[in-house]
């Protein structure tokens, strides 16, 4: 009993010793709660590079938000350079108006390339810039190819197969249309020969990192349906297509369907136009307008011009308005295109036996205005119209239609009148036959184009696919970076190269004598474009004694200038006629120094017959022997960046804080500003680099 | 007899208790590291002149006197009291002189107070606009709720 009584007495207090011991340990650990249990968590580098413009804010913002929605404790930590100190710069401002550059987007095998009627679209831009062209290659074996371009027009992919069309049946005459959606998918709409009628298809071309894939083919309608086109609404987020149906007695309607989202169903099969008075064929389309749609076509023989609206709310068309158009005599070639200010501008082909000419009117949201010839010859055809914001730009082919040597003229419309702008396309082979196709946008503020098949002689067939873009004036000036550490430097007495320093005049001594040479890749202005002002910029690498160096610029008169190097040193090279003398004044350390304009060497090296934008140019600041002592710049090999603080008393001011009002507790959301002001005349580059870090909750 | 069955009955849920927590406390983070927020406190500065200053003194006294971790979220509204179109710096109606301003903040060490866990940030902004400008100032404290 007694023995008993022990050992359960023992086990009680081993029991409680090891109940105290453990909480002991527990106690220990909570201790050391924050060291033990506290994880840090951090996202990805955000490292990301923005444009100041002189005397000009950014607002840079940073999202940060946690994945589970819970909110943390978090910390942005992050860093600001100014990274394009140093660089030589290269500042042009250039006027390229009436100058096109033409590229050669396919090359036909089979003879002849057909583009869509003019009324409908054969390019595409997607938002990252990325063109793509479609056309038939014809009459072979008529196939619908799409090639794409990723460096504006400069090179383009391999032709890629569409859609096989019918061969029996020629390929000039298959009509197709393209759009392009928010997502950067392609819809495309083409018909085909079926039998002894005409079906429409669509087919959807999914975008994905710069490439599409090619869906599967879906049949619009069946019977006779002809002139397929396609637009997609942004802002109803819808895809019409329309086209037109042979009802039978000599009757012709417009039809249409749409789908609800890019990606969903065709439905809503419909004719927006009434069945009885309007006997006869109809080319039309549906084009954006107001928030909405509005489907027009017209009746080629009649001048009568017909419209109706989409009614977003019955979900079908509202009631045909009837024009007449008393001028056209009869109606060729119609192509339409909405301006942002909802404008919808028309040009047409008015024909009759003795004379083709191209006539312009505008919707101005009451009806139609009285039209304006803009042709200028008596045979002037296939006019195509694309946009820039409320600008009207117009294609068309000059002259003569067929068989005899011509080229595509531009013209720009302005809603108050027409004024001439150039003519494009020159070279081998001669141009012959340009069928101009409808482009669709402006790429940029300096670029338009038209896509078009050119003959390489008259009567032997359509042998190229043809991309002509224009460049109209920079009002800005363009600066161009020193890129690769070899692309600056200097000779030394005219017998070494070395690329490590950039530095020009002579030593004290007088002993040696330094030019310095410095190159710039890829200049993107073209040929034969009017220079207004050219300058060097270079950052001073020395606090100067005050002495004036002086040298001559030269331009390397190559048209594409090739790097300098230890054989092809700056002495070596031959140089431009223009020339400017540059006094070199008082330098100080990492600030800029602007050469005098040398814009007459820029003008020569442009103007050269075979200089091509994206070609390299370089200059040479020769010694003129009169110094006794060197300006040294920075060179790329020592140009760096620098943190903000280092310059922030002469270059930027700069506020940062985690805003309370748009930060979002329930979601864990936080947000920062940074807010950038560039306070010198020039444009800066700064990076922010930020991480976050967060108190994680797991141990 | 029953009251040792009791007894060590205690002992024995003692012992499982202890393990459940030691078990439980592998997760302890989730329950420990929540979030605890201050009032919102807001601040008007009167017209501020061009070339003008206002500085800002937000005090963070906690009701738990312990030393911790605080972050401070502020908004800056200019010229209209909590109306988002002057929201600095991206208000749609605020213009670029509205925003010409300097906008500098410390949580500043010699007046806060480790003993009692008290904070002080100091916010000043200068106004570099040519024209007066009114400031109006929301903050709050975000810091870790102890809770054990």
């Amino acid at each position: 009993m007694m023995r008993g009584t022990l050992d359960k007495n023992a086990n009680l207090f081993s029991k409680l010793k090891e109940v105290s011991e453990r909480l002991q340990k527990l106690e220990s650990v909570t201790q050391n709660i924050g060291a033990d249990i506290v994880g840090v968590s951090s996202s990805a580098l955000n490292s990301e590079d923005f444009v100041v413009e002189g005397n000009s804010e950014k607002i840079i913002t940073r999202n940060v938000s946690s994945t589970d929605n819970v909110l943390y404790l978090i910390r942005l930590l992050w860093s600001l350079e100014v990274i394009d100190k140093g660089n030589t710069k290269l500042a042009i401002n250039y006027e390229a108006n009436n100058i096109f550059e033409s590229k050669t987007v396919d090359t036909l095998v089979a003879g002849e390339a057909s583009f869509c009627y003019p009324i409908n679209h054969s390019s595409v831009e997607t938002s990252t810039g990325i063109i793509a062209v479609f056309w038939i290659d014809d009459p072979t074996a008529p196939s619908l190819y799409m090639s794409t371009s990723t460096d504006q027009g400069e090179t383009w992919s391999e032709g890629q197969l569409v859609a096989s069309l019918n061969p029996n049946y020629v390929g000039s005459m298959y009509r197709y249309d393209v759009a392009i959606d928010d997502n950067d998918n392609i819809h495309v709409v083409y018909n085909r020969l079926v039998s002894s009628d005409m079906y429409i298809y669509y087919k959807l071309l999914t975008y994905n990192a710069g490439s599409w894939t090619i869906g599967s083919e879906e049949t619009l309608d069946n019977g006779i349906s002809i002139w397929p086109s396609i637009c997609y609404s942004a802002t109803l987020n819808k895809l019409f297509a329309g086209w037109t149906k042979y009802t039978g007695s000599s009757e012709y309607q417009y039809k249409s369907k749409y789908k609800d989202s890019p990606s969903g169903s065709w439905t809503g099969e419909s004719f927006p136009g009434p069945t009885n008075g309007q006997k006869g064929l109809k080319t039309g389309r549906i084009v954006e307008y107001a928030g909405s749609v509005k489907a027009i076509w017209y009746f080629g023989y009649n001048s009568h011009v017909y419209t109706c609206d989409w009614n977003s709310s019955t979900q079908n068309w509202g009631s045909v308005v009837d024009s007449f158009w008393t001028s056209a005599t009869v109606i060729h070639n119609f192509s339409i295109v909405t301006l942002d200010n909802n404008e919808i501008h028309c040009l047409i082909q008015n024909t009759n036996e003795s004379s083709f000419l191209i006539e312009w009117r505008y919707f101005n949201g009451v009806g139609w205005t009285s039209s304006t010839n803009i042709s200028e010859g008596s045979k002037d055809g296939m006019p195509a119209l694309t946009k820039s914001g409320n600008t009207a730009i117009a294609f068309w082919s000059k002259s003569n239609l067929v068989d005899t040597a011509e080229s595509l003229i531009r013209k720009k419309i302005t809603n108050l009148g027409a004024s001439l702008a150039d003519i494009v396309d020159s070279g081998s082979p001669t141009p012959s036959r340009d069928t101009v196709s409808t482009p669709v946008n402006i790429v940029s503020e300096n670029f338009s184009f038209a896509t078009f098949a050119r003959e390489q002689s008259p009567g032997s067939g359509v042998d190229q696919v043809r991309f002509a873009r224009q460049y109209d004036s920079h009002a800005d000036d363009i600066e161009f970076d020193v890129l690769t550490n070899e692309d600056d430097g200097f000779e030394e007495d005219n017998t070494t190269w070395d690329d490590s320093e950039s530095k020009c005049g002579e030593d004290p001594a007088g002993t040696n004598s330094w030019d310095l040479g410095v190159r710039f890749q890829n200049i993107t202005i073209p040929q034969g474009a009017t220079i207004n002002t050219a300058y060097l910029k270079f950052y001073g690498n020395e606090n100067s004694s005050g002495k004036i160096i002086d040298v001559i610029v030269k331009g390397i008169k190559e048209t594409n200038a090739n790097a300098f190097s230890s054989s092809s040193r700056p002495s070596q090279r031959s140089k431009t006629t223009e020339v400017v003398n540059w006094s070199i004044a008082d330098r100080l350390i990492n600030v800029q120094q602007t050469s005098p304009d040398i814009t007459n060497i820029v003008q020569e090296i442009v103007s050269q017959a075979s200089w091509v934008s994206g070609n390299a140019m370089a200059f040479v600041l020769e010694d003129n022997g009169n110094s006794d002592e060197s300006a040294t710049f920075v060179d790329l090999d020592q140009a760096s960046s620098d943190s903000w603080y280092n310059v922030i008393n002469n270059k930027i001011s700069f506020n940062w804080f985690c805003d309370w009002a748009t930060s979002d507790d329930a979601n864990g959301i936080r947000i920062y500003y940074f807010i950038i002001n560039n306070l010198t005349a020039n444009q800066i580059t700064i990076r922010l680099r930020s991480k976050a870090y967060a108190l994680t909750q797991d141990i | 007899m029953a009251y040792r069955q009791n007894f060590y009955g205690n002992i024995d849920n003692l012992v499982q208790r202890l393990q459940k927590l030691e078990f439980v406390s592998q997760k302890l983070g989730a329950d420990v590291i929540q979030v605890t927020s201050s009032n919102i406190s807001s601040a008007a500065s009167g017209s501020v002149s061009a070339g003008g200053k206002v500085i800002y003194t937000i005090t963070l006294t906690p009701s738990a006197q312990i030393l911790t971790i605080w972050d401070l979220l502020f908004s800056i509204f200019i010229d209209e009291d909590f109306d988002t179109d002057y929201l600095y710096p991206n208000g749609s109606s605020l213009s670029a002189g509205d925003k010409n301003l300097d906008l500098q903040f410390s949580v500043d060490w010699a007046l806060s107070d480790d003993s009692v866990g008290k904070r002080i940030a100091i916010i000043t902004i200068v106004n570099n606009d040519s024209s007066p400008h009114e400031y109006f100032l929301y903050s709050k404290w975000y810091g870790p709720k102890q809770t054990i």
